[in-house]
């Protein structure tokens, strides 16, 4: 799905799909009072009026999801006719999915991501192990086998470095994706889209690097809390 | 789902935990990860020089149950072969042995994978230092 690279900003100036007057907003036409259906170019990030970006506004995003899940009530449509009440629940239904997905920063790169036709490297040789971190815990497990007390101490160490290590990587997770964000503004939708997934692309593999070993540091931290329940 | 006998018999009696002295000239090391599910696995062993015969072998993982298991049985398997015959050794027949479901089959890959690490690691120390000593 490359072609969510060149995905609108926002909804571009349309017509009402049963008036023909030009839209106002992109879903509502305001001279028939017509729901629009939704285009086969809508994504979570465009039904919430937002451009494709890993880092959001996410007051923002929760004010308009409010507007717009009022705008779509039911109770708005019980007079309308069947068809423009379909659109109501199929467009609302796409907005709560959206708004679900957006709003936490891990489901929403792994969304935009996906978007982006970027997720498929997954089953690169690209393991990217914490040497320093896997060696500890290794010596920890020795410590464990060999004195309880000084394991339990040595655990305690663990918990702070693993924290650290963590929020370093929080840091270079969230500059990777401020770099991914900036580039993707600085497009020039005239460009062909060949060259914006080449520019984009370079970036969003170091971004998936960079998530990949998230996992490690996912599966150290279960069996290190399985560790304190035996010995804290 | 449950799990074989098998896995569970390596999970809580898994063989050959432990470390070796990874500058040791007779000991390679390999440490191979699976970004899919966060499992690591450290297997090391023991060559004899003359016979090229794995003499012994220790693991160290992080990760699930399958992991664990896959590492216990790789190692056990290992000991006692010549340096060809472990490389043989195919995820295949982990799988097989410990009746792994399909979404388990990586940590077998792991398993395999961690083997060759290891014996690369021994033999790009011969390489590095011919003496060995």
């Amino acid at each position: 799905m490359r072609s969510g690279l060149v995905a609108v900003d926002q909804a571009s100036p349309r017509n009402c799909n049963s008036c023909g007057t030009a839209l106002a907003t992109g879903f509502l036409c305001t001279h028939c009072g017509r729901l629009q259906p939704l285009g086969s170019e809508e994504n979570y990030f465009s039904v919430l009026g937002f451009a494709p970006r890993l880092q959001l506004d996410t007051v923002l995003l929760e004010k308009r999801f409010y507007e717009l899940s009022r705008a779509l009530h039911p109770d708005r449509f019980t007079t309308s006719d069947a068809e423009n009440r379909r659109i109501s629940t199929e467009r609302m239904t796409l907005i709560n999915d959206a708004y679900r997905n957006l709003k936490t920063s891990a489901l929403r790169r792994s969304y935009f991501l996906k978007l982006f036709g970027f997720h498929s490297a997954a089953n690169q040789k690209n393991p990217r192990i914490p040497v320093e971190l896997a060696e500890t815990w290794f010596e920890l497990q020795d410590a464990l086998a060999e004195s309880p007390t000084e394991a339990a101490s040595k655990l305690r160490g663990f918990e702070v470095e693993l924290g650290e290590f963590r929020a370093r990587k929080l840091q270079a997770l969230l500059a990777i994706e401020a770099e991914v964000d900036a580039a993707l503004d600085k497009l020039d939708p005239a460009q062909s889209a060949g060259t914006r997934s080449d520019a984009i692309a370079v970036l969003a593999e170091k971004l998936l690097a960079e998530v990949q070993g998230e996992t490690y540091l996912d599966s150290m931290t279960q069996n290190m809390e399985h560790m304190k329940k035996l010995l804290l | 789902m449950a799990y074989d006998k098998k896995v569970i018999d390596h999970y809580e009696n898994p063989k050959n935990v432990g470390t070796m002295d990874k500058a040791s000239p007779n000991v390679g090391t390999g440490l191979v990860g699976a970004p899919e599910c966060g499992d690591v696995m450290k297997l090391q062993i023991e060559i004899d020089e003359k016979t090229n015969i794995i003499k012994d072998a220790k693991f160290k993982t992080f990760g699930c149950g399958s992991a664990i298991a896959s590492s216990s049985l790789a190692t056990e398997w290992i000991k006692g072969k010549t340096l060809e015959e472990a490389l043989a050794i195919k995820n295949t027949e982990i799988v097989e042995e410990l009746s792994l479901p399909p979404i388990k089959i990586h940590c077998s890959v792991l398993a395999e994978d961690a083997i060759k690490a290891a014996i690369h690691d021994y033999l790009e120390k011969k390489k590095t230092s011919p003496g060995g000593k």
